[in-house]
């Protein structure tokens, strides 16, 4: 009996831990909590050892603590909430709008390059997409829109930015995967380039043969403004600061004269002269945007606290062994095999978790099996973990916007017009879900896709 | 009832403004992370020296600095319910069932870890002082328990917070129209 327990310890803490976050307690609380009651059922049937408690704080300490590269993720954080306070992106799809007027379904058009530009306001998923649809989707229902499309085209574009760089995930991927953040900066931005002009190319297509879905802005938006140059010439002062500021940030990194920690400081610099230009930057702006940036660093911190914990005892009462032990039972010994497991696991985890405890749990354990397996198509184990790092990203995107339970649907919901029915959000995001997930196949298939860039700038080796 | 109620409100109102005095506060060293990392790639690119600090010195700094942020709002973040968690199968619920997950959370989950936690993150700073430990960099910054008790200091500011929000918790459970709506879920 206490040796049948002994072997399903690491299964029966992780069935915990799912039934322990679904309370809808903190997920900082319950990690840790968890991982201290196994712990202790550890001691009492002798796996694990009072001391080994010791082990805990200075693995906490080395994680958030002196973690020069973590230095990176206050910062990016704090870029963004300076973007999102300034009013960046309202700007912009204002103006985007205008000059796209001609264009059938221009206002989603925008929507998608919003959420590709400012990709770097991205914090946590359910954060994000609530900006981006309380920004986007009234405009979008006051222009007729078709709910659908409304819908489907925020969430696609409110979750692009975990994937485009620079992206917080991305710097906790690298370290949890021990591997170059800028590598997997440079790593995403193809795919996340790719996603974005298909989504794009889907709505022209679907305003070309449904017209009555994506309607051309209303005169009163065009004339307001007068002519269509002068339309063009604000939407080049709201774009150009942005486009130059992320610009530097990730120019600095790829040519190797900053690390990401160091851009991400610059960035702030840049970004607070940006919302000092646009007279955004008043004593009370400024608080806001050091307020709401530090709120999220301190959740993010105190996360990552509570997976350390429970990650540290997980590994003790053989936790990584007992996920090999079942990728083996199951016939999984390939590298492919391994990786498409991962990335199944990871897509229905999607369903209910944020990216932070996804990475923070699944990537410690399959990170190490990665690195060693072997793959026909990529060799060496940085390519490797750079390329599954960014299938993942892609793979976790497309899960956060997957009818009935994706993650982002449901925060949407909860801020969208009455006027839109769960049924048409649950429309409207399945043709982007097919993007996504040909976009995922095709770079597995073909994985230069993900490894050209970073090889070509001489991230990797 | 109702005085009870109010009690707990006026003890949990009171931990919550010291803890979001120091948040506030020490907001501000986000700025000052900013202008420490930008120095060190001025200084560095330049090949400029300034005197007792040097580039180690100064990307030691940036992480002594982002220990003061997180450590500042990790505890206040819980008070304003910032701390992400899985609603999905939640949300719906009566605010009365919310509050009694609340409180159970906090009895059950929250105070065990903490209170197992935290003579370890204790113990830690007391070593760390007792060992005069510095950076292992002969360049870098000198004692490190300093930046090891802003980390037992946050785990405080945890306790703290997760005492006001079971008392706040209690309150509304007692005394189910909270006098201070706003607070109650901010």
């Amino acid at each position: 009996m206490v040796e049948f327990l002994i072997s399903s310890l690491p299964a029966l803490m992780f069935f915990c831990m799912v039934l322990g976050l679904f309370t809808g307690y903190p997920v900082a609380f319950v990690l840790g909590a968890v991982g201290i009651f196994f712990g202790l059922i550890g001691i009492w049937v002798g796996e694990f050892h009072m001391i080994q408690f010791m082990n805990v704080m200075p693995r906490i300490y080395r994680q958030t603590v002196e973690n020069p590269v973590f230095v990176a993720i206050p910062l990016f954080i704090f870029m963004g909430a300076v973007l999102q306070h300034s009013k960046v992106a309202d700007g912009l799809l204002l103006s985007l709008e205008r000059v796209l007027s001609r264009t059938r379904g221009g206002l989603a058009i925008a929507v998608i390059l919003v959420g590709t530009v400012l990709a770097a306001m991205t914090g946590m998923i359910g954060a994000s997409v609530v900006v981006i649809s309380l920004i986007a989707l009234p405009l979008m229902m006051q222009r007729a829109y078709n709910p659908s499309l409304a819908s489907g085209a925020v969430a696609a574009a409110g979750t692009l930015g975990i994937l485009i760089p620079p992206s917080i995930m991305l710097v906790v991927m690298g370290d949890m995967l021990q591997t170059s953040v800028a590598a997997l900066f440079a790593g995403a931005i193809l795919p996340g380039l790719l996603l974005a002009i298909c989504y794009i190319l889907y709505i022209v297509i679907l305003g070309w043969s449904k017209p009555e879905v994506a309607p051309v802005a209303p005169p009163r938006a065009v004339a307001e403004d007068g002519s269509r140059t002068s339309a063009l010439r604000e939407f080049l002062g709201a774009m150009l600061p942005p486009m130059a500021l992320i610009f530097v940030v990730l120019g600095s990194i790829y040519g190797g004269w900053a690390t990401p920690t160091e851009a991400a400081g610059v960035g702030c610099l840049g970004a607070l002269v940006l919302a000092a230009a646009k007279r955004q930057l008043s004593f009370r702006q400024l608080k806001e945007m050091l307020y709401g940036a530090c709120s999220t660093v301190g959740m993010v911190y105190f996360v990552i606290f509570g997976a350390t914990l429970f990650s540290y005892v997980f590994r003790v009462l053989g936790g990584d062994e007992m996920v090999i032990g079942m990728l083996e039972a199951m016939g999984l010994d390939t590298g492919m095999h391994i990786l498409i497991a991962l990335m199944v696991g990871v897509f229905f985890l999607g369903f209910f978790f944020d990216w932070l405890e996804i990475c923070l749990i699944a990537l410690p354990i399959f990170g190490p099996i990665l690195a060693t397996a072997e793959f026909g198509l990529v060799d060496g184990a940085q390519p490797v973990l750079v390329w599954a790092a960014v299938l993942v990203a892609i793979n976790m995107q497309t899960s956060f916007i997957t009818p009935p339970f994706g993650f982002a649907l449901f925060y949407m919901r909860g801020v969208a017009p009455a006027s839109i029915s769960t049924v048409s959000i649950y429309k409207g995001v399945i043709p982007f879900v097919a993007i996504q997930i040909v976009v995922v196949v095709v770079a597995v298939l073909f994985p230069d896709l993900i490894l050209f860039l970073p090889r070509y700038w001489g991230l990797l080796f | 009832m109702q005085r009870l109620a109010g009690l707990l409100r006026t003890g949990s109102g009171l931990i919550v403004t010291v803890l979001r005095y120091f948040a506030h506060s020490l907001s501000w060293t986000m700025l000052v992370l900013v202008v420490v990392v930008c120095t060190d790639i001025i200084t560095r690119k330049l090949g400029l020296h300034v005197p007792y600090l040097d580039s180690t010195r100064f990307q030691e700094l940036a992480w002594h600095l982002q220990a003061v942020i997180f450590c500042a709002w990790i505890g206040y973040a819980y008070t304003q319910n910032a701390h992400i968690r899985v609603d999905v199968f939640v949300a719906t619920l009566s605010p009365r069932k919310r509050s009694l997950i609340e409180v159970f959370g906090c009895l059950l989950l929250a105070l065990p870890y903490l209170l197992i936690v935290m003579p370890y993150a204790y113990e830690f700073v007391r070593v760390s002082y007792n060992q005069g430990e510095a950076s292992s960099s002969p360049t870098g910054l000198p004692y490190r328990w300093i930046v090891k008790s802003v980390l037992y200091v946050g785990f405080w500011g945890v306790f703290l917070a997760n005492i006001a929000v079971l008392m706040r918790s209690l309150a509304d459970l007692c005394d189910p129209k909270p006098a201070t709506r706003g607070e109650a879920h901010g």
